[in-house]
């Protein structure tokens, strides 16, 4: 059972400013005035060019209702305010133009930051889906998922990073997905044609999406996924 | 019944100018269309960054009816010739926004027109901003579910319904907006989301009317507090 909640924020970076954007984010979290603020980040990525829409940041970030409650307080009302990150979300304004974000709600199985600093997940690179399916269908999807999508993964050495409902988007489901070599990326593209179990949940993910965006995504250099030398 | 013609706006912000937009749409915009031309601001919202697009303001002004519409279009319109006051601001703006987006839209029967939302306190600090996109034709089937269906739901749950919309020119699409009493009443529904048989019950049908809907949040900053 995963407790938490998610903040998913794709960036709309300034081009050729995708890592140092990444890493102003997170050197928010050294602020001295910001000592006990802020959440661990679950996840940092930047786009690639090699599907999906580039340039791109994407910030997750581990959370719960009550933590994201408090941040929003901290951002739209006059009694709590966070000086130090309005004044980091002017000073950064050359390096992004904006983006979008969405509340992301586990499903049961997907990992905690602790799980994946646990399992030692980290990769070379990572692919995230956002699909949009029948309304009614997210639940039994992510159902679904847990049972023939995650052993397959296993099987093939890629690990399930995330799956997830959208909050307040009852048609939407994000997941990702991460190899550790490029090598496994290809494998797991191979599989999903010659692997029966893998072709059979393909199938399935075919015949509910209508409409989906992919993006395939490397992780942050100074992210929590980055394999360090 | 609700005559009322109203225009919504969505408006990207250029860099960290979402509160001075918000600022001038408050003190200088809106009193100057309301003394004018009798247009009145329904609300002027920051977009939630954490739920949606960021950074945008969201505005949203009502009219009596067409008649009162194309009067106050008339008036404005262009800009340039006819209102030297709404010019200016119109250039002064383009320091906070270069273009946006707008949709005319005309309220369902039950939807509360801004006299009915002030005289029964229906406000709060967030309002949820749903999109709807209905399979085509079906409209009017998906209002009357709202009101008979899920508005006891809503209310239930202590939501105030702030209006809802379809688009009177773009087939099929529509806007509702729900008020929120504050920040502790969005999180106590997000904490009771995954448990709530009946609303999830609710959520799943819409498919017989919906081919999307997109949830948001906007928030009423007090004056000066959005600094970025």
């Amino acid at each position: 059972m995963n407790p938490n909640i998610y903040l998913h924020e794709y960036i709309r970076t300034v081009p050729g400013r995708e890592e140092p954007y990444l890493a102003s984010v997170l050197s928010l979290h050294h602020e001295p005035s910001r000592a006990g603020l802020g959440h661990p980040a679950f996840a940092q990525f930047r786009s690639v060019p090699t599907s999906g829409p580039w340039p791109a940041g994407i910030n997750i970030w581990e959370n719960t209702w009550a933590g994201q409650t408090a941040d929003l307080v901290g951002q739209f009302l006059d009694a709590k305010r966070d000086v130090a990150m309005e004044e980091w979300w002017n000073r950064n304004l050359h390096l992004r133009r904006g983006g979008y974000d969405r509340l992301l709600i586990p499903a049961d199985y997907a990992p905690t930051l602790a799980d994946v600093e646990a399992r030692g997940i980290h990769g070379e690179v990572f692919v995230q889906e956002i699909l949009w399916l029948p309304f009614g269908e997210p639940r039994r999807f992510l159902d679904k998922l847990g049972e023939e999508l995650v052993p397959a993964l296993d099987r093939l050495g890629l690990d399930l990073l995330g799956a997830y409902r959208v909050a307040m988007r009852p048609r939407q489901v994000l997941t990702l997905v991460g190899a550790r070599e490029w090598s496994g990326l290809a494998d797991y593209a191979t599989a999903t044609r010659t692997d029966p179990a893998l072709a059979a949940w393909s199938a399935y993910k075919a015949e509910v999406t209508e409409q989906a965006e992919e993006m395939v995504l490397l992780p942050a250099r100074h992210g929590p996924l980055y394999r360090r030398p | 019944m609700n005559d009322c013609v109203y225009i919504h706006e969505c408006i990207p912000i250029e860099g960290g100018a979402r509160g001075k937009m918000i600022e001038m749409i408050r003190t200088r915009w809106a009193p100057h269309v309301a003394n004018v031309y009798g247009v009145r601001l329904l609300g002027v919202w920051a977009e939630v960054g954490s739920t949606a697009a960021w950074p945008q303001v969201r505005v949203q002004w009502e009219m009596d009816d067409w008649a009162h519409f194309a009067r106050a279009q008339a008036g404005q319109y262009p800009m340039e010739e006819r209102d030297v006051f709404v010019a200016d601001l119109w250039n002064q703006a383009l320091e906070y926004r270069l273009g946006g987006h707008s949709a005319l839209l005309r309220p369902a029967a039950f939807s509360p027109d801004l006299a009915t939302i002030e005289a029964e306190r229906r406000v709060g600090d967030i309002v949820l901003h749903e999109d709807v996109r209905t399979r085509p034709g079906r409209m009017a089937d998906y209002h009357a579910a709202l009101e008979a269906e899920y508005l006891p739901l809503a209310e239930a749950r202590g939501l105030r319904l702030l209006g809802a919309y379809e688009h009177a020119l773009v087939p099929n699409t529509g806007i509702n907006l729900w008020a929120l009493s504050g920040w502790d009443h969005w999180q106590t529904l997000m904490e009771s989301e995954p448990g709530d048989a009946e609303l999830q019950a609710w959520s799943d049908r819409q498919g017989e009317w919906l081919t999307d809907l997109d949830g948001f949040l906007v928030a009423v900053p007090p004056s000066g507090a959005l600094r970025t």
